[in-house]
């Protein structure tokens, strides 16, 4: 890719991120307007890996950490350890990343489907998983 | 011992945008993904390092695709009932 349209795409994605904040956090997802539901649920019935992700950053946003895990516990998870990959890249951190073990990819293949079979289950505790 | 001077760095397997994928917008092509940063990883391992840079274009395709169409698709739709909300808003304001 060249430098200029990196550069634009940069600068448009960090826009589009500010604009994406400020209307989760202005908005809850839960009316169900604004935003997109998820095409997994409203045509097949089942619940993905990232449904509920909305109102999870809607809920972070406003500092309801417990909300948020309710709607999607493997969001925060998940950004954690794009932080810690990035800070780690970045020089900030010192150690290794954790994606960049061999298995790393292996263990979130693992996560993610086992995470998506299990919120399905209409069987306690598993029913909790639900967004 | 001249086996570490030939070993290209490892291409990069795009965990961060896999992981994006997931977890905000596309499973099928997340998962795709995964699949093949994971291939990325067991390529590199086993010392075949072209089948390893293949692995690693394919891994940035799905999640650029996944991405791509999910932030296209929310942008139109917010975009369509952003438009939509405030006319309700300035219709509200005239009664």
């Amino acid at each position: 890719m060249q430098a200029a349209t990196k550069k634009i795409l940069v600068v448009g994605l960090g826009v589009l991120s500010v604009v994406a904040i400020l209307l989760y956090f202005s908005f809850n997802p839960e009316n169900g307007f604004l935003f997109p539901k998820c095409p997994m649920h409203q045509y097949l019935g089942i619940y993905c890996s990232g449904c509920g992700s909305q109102r999870a950053i809607h809920d972070l946003l406003h500092l309801r950490i417990g909300d948020a895990i309710g709607h999607n516990a493997l969001l925060l998870p998940a950004l954690f350890v794009i932080l810690q990959h990035l800070l780690v890249k970045a020089g900030v951190l010192k150690g290794k990343s954790l994606l960049g073990y061999r298995y790393a990819p292996l263990v979130l293949l693992v996560v993610v489907l086992l995470f998506m079979v299990l919120r399905n289950l209409k069987l306690y505790p598993f029913e909790l998983l639900a967004p | 011992m001249e086996t570490n001077q030939s070993m290209p760095p490892k291409p990069n397997n795009y965990m961060v945008l896999a992981i994006l994928s997931t977890i905000f917008c596309c499973i099928a092509t997340g998962i795709a993904s995964i699949i093949y940063a994971s291939k990325v990883n067991e390529c590199y391992a086993r010392g075949e390092y072209a089948e390893a840079e293949k692995a690693s274009k394919n891994a940035k395709m799905w999640a650029f695709i996944g991405i791509g169409l999910s932030v296209l698709i929310w942008i139109i739709y917010v975009a369509f009932f952003g438009v939509a909300f405030l006319g309700a808003l300035s219709n509200a304001g005239s009664y």
